[in-house]
């Protein structure tokens, strides 16, 4: 592995509890800075890969290592949490603190960082998505799209150099979806999404990794494999019609 | 809007200003004195002290109320059933004894007191605190959790069995006493659980990811200065003599 890797999947299987696939023997590189999707119908494992990339889950086989460290040495996974951070499906799960700001500032306090500088990181985290002034506002009054910035700031906060995201668009109005592509876009962070949305990852990833039944089965930019319609149908994916215009080439037909 | 017991959290008065664990400790050991008074007096004079202590927190005596309403009701039955006295022999037969009802009513002051006193314990400082200072006083740390994240999804999971109801309700479900009312919200209560245990799981992975260890770290800083010994000493003298007064003096 190079030392621009940030993550690497090598023949990684993993099963869940009631015997259900998650992956079966994956392989994927993330090169450092660069934007990641990970396209592919529902059941392909797209989050099992995230949650296995920050050692939530145990890999059944198979290597994965985060910026050059095998996650399976000790305290390895909790060395790679401190430059990895993820940012859930579902914000109620991930924004659980009496405040915004005592939720922001979580994750920095539970690495150790002097009150002062913690404080800082959380002001920081909520200027950078907007939230300014939210500090005190009760996160499960705030709507949708808020709770989802406040998720991204408890994430940023931390500082990670890769951020993993999990269906960051889902559920979102248009004016958020907008807000939260802009932020995407403009990050400095290694990602890697998980997504349904092809708009995502025509316009903020560098590159996509398609996804079927547990494996990648194709990686390349954007524009390659968002355009192939008949592989993208193989793979249990529909090309949305007025993607071809997004991406300025001529329609196909399979 | 949700019945969150800390919503009067960020006022200011005497209370709120008691640092979080002596005061813990204060009203626990008062709780404890009114949990143990055995003579109506002494507890309506609980009663009184609680309520003295509600309105220097400045917390709303309507807000309170309207808690303590449903405790109200839980105690109501025991006005009827204790007085009753039913012996089976040598023959069947039933007693009303009036005496019995000095037994509901000190029963009812208590819990009252109790549940009065509860709000300016817990509900003048965010409960995140109240719980970070149990964890400081030595409380288990999984004990701790537990009531924290209770508290934090109780809200959630209201939310989600009353979505569940209006769902049932939308397609023309009309709720009643009968058997197939009783499935449904067994149904529903089952789903709820289901739900929660999963969710519960996704919550400690996104927990574990931003390095929870299983210890609760805030900014609060416990800074106990001599107006917070004071104040547990008064709350305390109080218990002493709440006590002392229902063994030697009162009724």
């Amino acid at each position: 592995m190079d030392r621009m890797t940030a993550l690497s999947f090598g023949s990684v299987s993993y099963h869940y509890p009631d015997g259900t696939r998650g992956l079966g023997n994956c392989d994927l590189c993330v090169q450092t800075a660069e934007r990641l999707a990970l396209l592919g119908p529902n059941g392909a494992g797209k989050t099992t890969l995230l949650l296995l990339a920050d050692g939530l889950l145990e890999p059944d086989e198979g290597s994965i290592e985060a910026f050059g460290v095998p996650l399976g040495e000790d305290g390895a996974v909790l060395r790679a949490r401190q430059r990895m951070g993820i940012v859930f499906q579902n914000a109620d799960d991930q924004v659980f603190c009496p405040t915004v700001f005592e939720d922001v500032i979580f994750g920095p306090l539970n690495h150790d960082l002097s009150p002062e500088e913690a404080h800082e990181r959380a002001h920081e985290a909520l200027k950078q998505v907007g939230l300014e002034g939210y500090e005190n506002r009760v996160p499960q009054h705030l709507s949708g799209g808020e709770k989802r910035k406040v998720a991204l700031a408890t994430v940023l906060a931390m500082q990670p150099d890769l951020i993993l995201f999990d269906e960051p668009t889902t559920g979102l109005d248009p004016r958020g979806r907008i807000e939260l592509l802009d932020l995407l876009e403009e990050s400095e962070q290694t990602l890697l999404i998980a997504t349904h949305d092809f708009e995502l990852a025509l316009r903020v990833c560098t590159r996509v990794a398609l996804m079927d039944k547990g494996r990648v089965v194709a990686t390349g930019p954007p524009k390659e494999i968002l355009m192939d319609r008949a592989r993208l149908e193989t793979h249990g994916l529909v090309q949305p019609p007025w993607l071809p215009y997004l991406a300025g080439v001529e329609p196909n037909t399979p | 809007m949700h019945p969150e017991i800390d919503r009067y959290a960020h006022i200011d008065s005497p209370i709120h200003r008691w640092d979080p664990g002596l005061k813990i400790v204060g009203f626990g050991v008062f709780v404890v004195a009114v949990a143990l008074l055995s003579k109506p007096a002494s507890a309506f004079v609980g009663l009184a002290f609680s309520f003295l202590l509600l309105s220097a927190s400045k917390i709303p005596v309507p807000f309170v109320l309207g808690r303590l309403k449903f405790l109200l009701l839980a105690l109501a039955p025991f006005f009827l059933l204790l007085p009753v006295t039913v012996v089976s022999q040598p023959e069947w037969s039933v007693t009303w004894e009036w005496s019995r009802e000095w037994l509901a009513l000190l029963l009812t002051l208590r819990a009252l007191a109790i549940g009065v006193a509860v709000f300016p314990m817990l509900g003048t400082a965010p409960f995140h605190l109240s719980m970070k200072a149990l964890q400081d006083l030595g409380f288990p740390k999984t004990i701790v959790q537990a009531v924290l994240f209770s508290y934090r999804y109780l809200f959630v999971y209201l939310d989600q069995l009353r979505r569940m109801r209006v769902a049932a309700r939308s397609r023309g479900f009309r709720p009643g006493l009968n058997r197939r009312s009783f499935r449904v919200f067994g149904y529903q209560v089952g789903m709820l659980l289901v739900t929660s245990y999963e969710q519960t799981e996704r919550i400690l992975k996104a927990m574990k990811s931003r390095g929870y260890d299983g210890t609760i770290r805030t900014l609060h800083a416990s800074r106990r200065a001599p107006a917070d010994w004071f104040k547990l000493g008064a709350v305390l003298a109080t218990a002493l003599l709440l006590t002392l007064g229902d063994r030697l003096w009162i009724g």
